[in-house]
């Protein structure tokens, strides 16, 4: 558990959340679900989105029931510290896993479109320090500058959406159901993983004011949706703009769309304008990310406070992006690995908890004696 | 609108470190603990002396106890052992008080105290002597107030009988308008000191000290770096009284309160803090007084050294407290609910809790008309934004992204740059520190073309270096750009912040172009969003809290209703939903309501 | 404890840097490459020629000798090399360009139509992938050799010739008479894709060919690029389509013949047109007509072939009736509207009939609306539009509304004497 003193407002919280999932539309994500989906992409993103909402209800549940406490802790009441240390490693693994595979592809893909000379582990080392750096201020700088800058992307990605309308062309969503509609609803639900990383909040819980009105559910759901209408239009908006043949080809969606803009000879080339948006939210994303592994450690290993730790998790994350020798390979395991089985420790492990829970008071119940 | 002033144990490490340091040379980063602050004394629980407020005057005396004062720091007291003046009383034998006092003021070697003997005229004649420091009393009001009644009339109107002498003389006699009686030798050297004129009367067990200061000083005068187009053009001078004096007549409200307290070692000079009782939270007004209050260094000259000593966080980037010499913007932080501190000596006002915006605003935006002050604002953040990211957006595009400038620019730069020898870098650096130059010297060059002369040297050395192909012509406009953006700063301090960090800037831009620059704002960021001012986030209310309708966007000031959140006031709102009560008219008008 | 963390940080990031920075390349050190040109090579595959840009003259020469032609400093170098791609030719150039050549700034990439219609995209698809390369540049098809075409793009109003291409692509929105999207993205979306044709502007060099055939009647838009009348100004001429088949160029298209794809794409903006005058035979009404809102396509797939059925709305206005009849008056409006409708009928059947039976593309992107009809993407691919389109029935209408009537109310004739 991080540090107590630190308190965040449940706007902030949803901005964490929000931000946390949707960073992933600067990475190849959009054209994944192209090649996924064909012409219903969006349709696989939307499904998968929807179907997060009741996969994060025992999520919510879970947390609902122990108010202050974190996911670790709720672990150790119910199902033992040995077993519970078991599930901890099992949610450090895929945030590792996401971390680490993230940190590799913006490295290599930001860094390819605007300095390409750069060496990888000069890129790597840059956005990690600045990382480090930023978690070594806490939580609470984290999340206002988290609450901020959201707007500031946000206003850039919709000017980016919105610029490339000289290029739409509705046409390019038939046919409707793309490669079928047992077909999408399939790759919907695998896709589940898409928003695991919504786990954020049972992590972060015990330091978010909540002042009652905002339980688990309302904040999970509303970055659920917020974070799922971003994902969605980004990938409607990529189809739009390119014809699924060329649209599976890219390797960084946003990146073309940004080049594409053309309003004349003056109003044209403003990628560079957008770069800001690309790294703000990968190094956003990085700083979450490592704020909540270091959550998770302290919790796991009762330690008082995580700044000491900071360093040597940054080694650890780049050791294990560096494992990937080359960049597609990385993309797969992002996608392959990560998004089709990351919803286990994620939705699944909690729902073991709520299950063993719901049995305990059932017992105790029965018992005669509540306890908690 | 939650408010929470955490408690500030971090800080509270800084604050007694930051004074150990001041204490020996010039702050070192290299010896943390430098100076041996000796342990347990890290806050002692000293008074400052008596308080000098018209409501709410400190016991005197109170907290002593602390008889280990650090004399150690007393280089030439090497005649008589000085005794702690902290616990002295007045004996009433009149010889061995004065006899103590001048030991304590180093009379006769100080020239600048004059003891004043003489007797009052009654039929006994009682002795007495007048001590005070020459220069700082008002010379008719002593004559008129003290020596006259005390010399001459006394005779007319004192009865021994009744009473002690001291009280006679004060009721009777005395007809200035503060006098106090004090029975401890410190009240009366600090009375002294302060220029009052100190009465001791033999056979009297207290001192009668009487409210003479008058020194020269300058007169009220126009604001030299906060000038506003409509709007009052008074601004702070050195003198304590005058000041309060200044922000009182803008406000007169009985629950404006003044309470004064004495900072600083050898050098203990008056400090009021200002605020508005019933609205202003009093964690607040707590931890503006345990902050001054635990001062431990000898010379707090002004408000910027002060301002350094209270600061949250001396290494950040930020100010965190608004410095201002203007009385009416004083005034108007005070009704939202935040503090002020007046330091005698300094004509500038420290007001706190404050927020970054509160430093990107000026007194002119309340005092024209709806959207201008509004447009103000907006045009003074992109001024900010310039001035700290103009260059090295420039370097980060010239070195890595030329596909971000239209073709033509393009063509412009590179022609522009066949002449020149150096690397972009190198000639935006020497461009930007041959500029600094210019600005730190405009400063001293004497009389009011000063800082004209700056700016357009600055501009003609720029056409010299371009005639002669050192720099491009294009980044004279840069700088100057720059240069102008910064001046749009309005307060002094943070703008100094800004013209440090751009050239870290530059350095990023040019090693990691646009990435680099964005690596720096982030960290920057992050940094920025963990300062507090005094227990408020320094980047509110862009946070969670409201900002009452005043930060950048300004609404018309009748719909200003509320107080900013992020101050926890006691009473959020300032003016009813309806301000404007002329808006209804009778129902027999039927002209248009407007 | 915070600020030494930060230090040992900070420190290892200066030692970091001990090595140097990396990419910093001054905007002085890149040879800007505004135009490449790809023709066919005769030692090697290809023949690169580049027209490199020289900044200080452009910048600078503004003053100086500008006009004067010959003596004046040019604002541009060309260059050529052969080699097998055409990325090796670029790094070939630096064997005897001084500055690293930089794709960033290409304003258009020319093909010679004899390696179109060889393979075209066998050499521009594929350079997509590279960073630099931008999908908005322009597409030309040289009639001629790329390499006089890039050599004789120099500008005489322009100090710049990238902004010399930029206008002179732009002016297809007030002409229609070649191509308004040619850029690489709309070329390599079409070029993928199973619904339409690419398709790209043609140019050449002009401007001192004799016109063969004196005295004929041509229309304004029915030459092909270099065949124009005309002499002086710049050297080259944009004028007409070429045509492609995926990656293939087919064939070509006149100015008029382009104008009417234009209009059933939806894509004509405004442009100039001289109707004959139905009374008067010898005499024209020139209109002024525009696009305003986008054709309607119905297409039907049930029969054996498909029938497309495009509706094309289009608004005009009188610019000078050379007879001085009065066409003004609401009931003669019509017979100019009906002449008007007869000229782009008969356009639009040569065009209709070269893509369907010369060139067998559609370009039209008729396709796309037909994929609307299906629901599945296999299915969509089992149908195979584009060699079906060929024996599609296209009927094209055209609805045309004469809105406006210039500054003059009514016409007069002038006294003959």
């Amino acid at each position: 558990m991080a540090i107590k003193n630190e308190r965040i407002g449940p706007v902030e919280a949803v901005s964490l959340a929000v931000v946390f999932i949707a960073a992933k539309i600067y990475l190849t994500f959009p054209a994944l679900m192209v090649s996924l989906g064909l012409s219903a992409a969006w349709m696989v993103v939307l499904l998968a989105v929807l179907i997060s909402l009741p996969a994060f209800l025992p999520v919510a549940v879970l947390m609902d029931k122990y108010p202050g406490k974190s996911i670790i802790e709720i672990g150790e009441e119910l199902v033992g510290p040995y077993l519970n240390t078991v599930f901890v490693l099992g949610y450090l693994a895929f945030l590792l896993a996401v971390e680490s595979m993230v940190l590799r592809q913006f490295a290599e893909r930001i860094l390819m479109v605007s300095i390409p000379d750069l060496p990888i582990s000069m890129a790597m080392s840059g956005m990690v320090l600045g990382t480090v750096m930023a978690c070594f201020f806490g939580l609470e700088a984290i999340a206002r500058s988290t609450r901020i800058s959201s707007v500031f992307i946000g206003i850039l990605l919709v000017l980016v959406l919105v610029a490339t309308s000289p290029y739409w062309s509705l046409n390019n969503l038939a046919p409707i159901w793309g490669p079928g509609l047992a077909e999408v609803m399939g790759s919907g639900i695998m896709k589940l993983s898409l928003t695991s990383e919504i786990f954020l909040l049972a992590i972060i819980y015990p330091s978010i004011n909540s002042k009652g009105t905002w339980n688990m559910w309302k904040l999970g759901s509303h970055s659920l949706i917020i974070a799922g209408l971003i994902l969605v239009t980004t990938v409607i908006t990529f189809m739009l703009t390119f014809p699924v043949m060329v649209a599976r080809e890219i390797s960084l969606p946003t990146f073309e769309m940004a080049r594409l803009i053309y309003f004349g000879p003056f109003v044209q080339r403003l990628e560079p304008v957008f770069i800001p948006m690309w790294a703000l939210a990968a190094l956003l994303k990085l700083t979450i990310g490592m704020y909540a592994m270091l959550s998770l450690l302290t919790g796991l290993l009762k330690l008082p406070y995580y700044r000491p730790l900071i360093l040597p998790l940054a080694i650890i994350i780049i050791s294990v992006a560096f494992i990937p020798p080359n960049v597609t390979t990385a993309v797969m395991i992002d996608e392959g690995i990560i998004r089709t089985w990351g919803w286990v420790p994620t939705f699944g492990l909690p729902v073991i908890l709520l299950a063993v829970s719901i049995w305990r008071r059932k017992e105790t119940d029965s018992g005669g004696k509540k306890t908690s | 609108m939650s408010f929470e002033l955490k408690d500030t144990t971090k800080q509270n490490v800084n604050t007694g470190k930051d004074a150990g340091e001041q204490r020996n040379a010039p702050p070192d980063r290299a010896g943390d603990h430098g100076v041996e602050v000796p342990e347990g004394q890290r806050h002692p629980k000293r008074s400052r002396g008596r308080s000098r407020g018209i409501r709410k005057p400190v016991p005197v005396g109170s907290g002593e106890g602390n008889g280990k004062e650090e004399k150690k720091e007393s280089p030439g007291e090497n005649e008589e052992p000085v005794v702690n003046p902290g616990e002295q009383k007045i004996s009433g034998e009149l010889d061995r008080d004065v006899d103590y006092l001048k030991r304590v003021f180093h009379f006769p070697k100080n020239k600048d105290v004059v003891f004043r003997e003489f007797s009052i005229g009654i039929d006994n004649p009682v002795r007495a002597i007048v001590i005070f420091i020459d220069g700082m009393t008002n010379k008719a009001v002593q004559n008129d107030s003290v020596l006259q009644p005390l010399m001459l009339l006394s005779r007319l109107r004192i009865d021994t009988s009744k009473g002690s002498p001291q009280d006679m003389v004060r009721e009777r006699l005395l007809p200035g308008n503060q006098v106090e009686i004090f029975g401890e030798m410190h009240a009366v050297i600090d009375g002294v000191l302060n220029g009052d004129t100190a009465v001791l009367i033999d056979g009297a067990h207290r001192a009668l000290v009487v409210e003479t200061k008058g020194w020269e000083h300058r007169n009220v005068d126009k604001p030299e770096v906060e000038m506003v187009v409509r709007g009052p053009h008074e601004a702070f001078n050195e003198t304590f009284r005058v000041n309060t004096a200044l922000i009182r007549k803008g406000f007169h409200s009985p629950d404006l309160v003044t309470e004064i307290l004495k900072v600083g070692n050898k050098d203990r000079i008056n400090c009021g803090i200002m605020y508005l009782e019933g609205v202003v939270n009093p964690e607040l007004v707590k931890e503006a007084k345990r902050r001054i209050s635990l001062l431990e260094t000898d010379y707090v000259g002004t408000g910027g050294i002060l301002e350094q000593f209270i600061e949250d966080r001396t290494y950040a980037l930020a100010p965190q407290v608004l410095s201002t010499e203007r009385p009416d913007r004083v005034i108007n932080h005070i009704i939202e609910g935040k503090v002020a501190v007046l330091a005698e000596g300094s004509p500038h006002v420290l007001v706190f809790p404050m927020n970054i915006f509160g430093m990107l605003q000026t007194a002119e935006d309340a005092y024209i008309r709806w959207p201008y002050g509004s447009l103000l604002r907006m045009l003074r953040l992109v001024g900010v934004f310039l001035a700290t990211f103009l260059p090295g957006i420039y370097v980060a595009v010239n070195a890595y992204h030329h596909e971000m400038i239209p073709t033509d620019l393009l063509m412009a730069f590179a022609g522009a740059r066949e002449q020149v020898p150096f690397p972009t870098i190198v000639e935006v650096l020497i461009m930007e520190i041959a500029f600094e130059l210019i600005r730190e010297a405009g400063i001293r060059i004497p009389g009011v073309i000063g800082p004209t002369l700056g700016i357009v040297g600055a501009l003609i050395l720029g056409q010299a270096a371009v005639a002669a192909k050192i720099v491009s012509p294009i980044l004279i406009v840069i700088v100057a750009v720059t240069a102008i953006g910064s001046f749009v700063i309005p307060n002094y301090t943070l703008s100094l912040s800004i013209r440090a960090i751009r050239f870290v800037y530059i350095i990023l831009g040019g090693l990691w172009g646009f990435f680099g620059i964005i690596l720096g704002f982030f960290i920057h960021l992050h940094h920025l969003s963990s300062l507090k001012s005094f227990g408020i986030p320094f980047l509110s209310p862009l946070g969670s809290n409201s900002g009452g309708g005043d930060v950048i966007w300004r609404k018309p000031v009748w719909q200003q209703e509320e107080r900013p959140g992020f101050v926890a006031p006691l009473r959020n709102k300032k003016q009813p939903p309806l301000s404007r009560r002329w808006i209804k008219r009778d129902k027999g008008d039927n002209l248009n309501g407007n | 404890m915070v600020r030494k963390l930060l230090k040992l940080q900070i420190l290892i990031l200066a030692l970091l840097f001990i090595p140097g920075c990396w990419g910093y390349q001054e905007v002085d050190e890149s040879a800007f490459i505004l135009a490449l040109g790809v023709d066919k090579g005769r030692e090697n595959r290809l023949n690169l020629t580049a027209q490199i840009a020289v900044p200080k003259n452009i910048a600078g020469g503004g003053g100086e000798g500008g006009g004067a032609g010959g003596g004046g400093a040019k604002s541009t170098m060309i260059v050529s090399v052969e080699a097998p791609t055409i990325l090796a030719g670029l790094e070939l150039l630096g064997s005897f360009v001084e500055r690293h050549p930089s794709l960033r700034h290409t304003k258009a990439i020319v093909f010679s139509s004899e390696l179109a219609r060889e393979d075209m995209g066998r050499y521009l698809a594929p350079i997509v992938r590279y960073r630099q390369f931008r999908r908005n540049t322009f597409i030309l098809i040289s009639r001629g050799k790329a390499r006089d075409l890039v050599e004789n793009t120099q500008p005489i109003m322009e100090d710049n010739p990238a902004k010399y291409i930029e206008l002179l692509v732009g002016t297809s929105k007030y002409t229609g008479r070649f191509p308004i999207s040619s850029q690489v993205h709309s070329f390599y979306n079409a070029a993928k894709s199973q619904a339409r044709e690419p398709v790209a502007i043609l140019a050449a060099v002009g401007g001192d060919r004799q016109e063969d055939q004196v005295g004929d009647d041509k229309s304004a838009g029915g030459y092909l690029a270099g065949e124009i009348p005309r002499e002086g100004g710049n050297k080259i001429d944009l004028m007409g389509t070429a045509v492609f088949r995926g990656g293939r160029m087919v064939g070509e298209l006149t100015g008029d013949e382009t104008t009417v794809m234009e209009m059933i794409n939806g894509k004509f903006y405004e442009g100039i047109f001289s109707v004959p005058d139905p009374r008067v035979p010898g005499k024209y009404i020139l209109l002024e007509v525009q696009g305003e809102r986008k054709p309607t396509v119905q297409i039907s797939l049930e029969g054996k072939v498909p029938v497309i059925d495009v509706e094309v709305p289009l608004d005009a206005e009188f610019l000078s009736i050379q007879s001085n009849i009065s066409y003004e008056q609401p009931g003669a409006i019509g017979e100019v509207e009906d002449a008007f409708a007869r000229l782009l009928q008969e356009d639009t059947a040569v065009l209709i009939r070269k893509t369907q039976e010369e060139f067998r593309a559609d370009i039209f992107g008729f396709g796309e609306e037909a994929r609307k009809k299906f629901l599945t993407w296999p299915q969509w691919e089992q149908y195979k539009w584009l060699e079906v389109f060929p024996l599609a029935q296209v009927n094209v209408e055209y609805k045309i509304n004469i809105r406006r009537i210039g500054l003059l109310r009514e016409s007069s004739p002038v006294r003959e004497s």
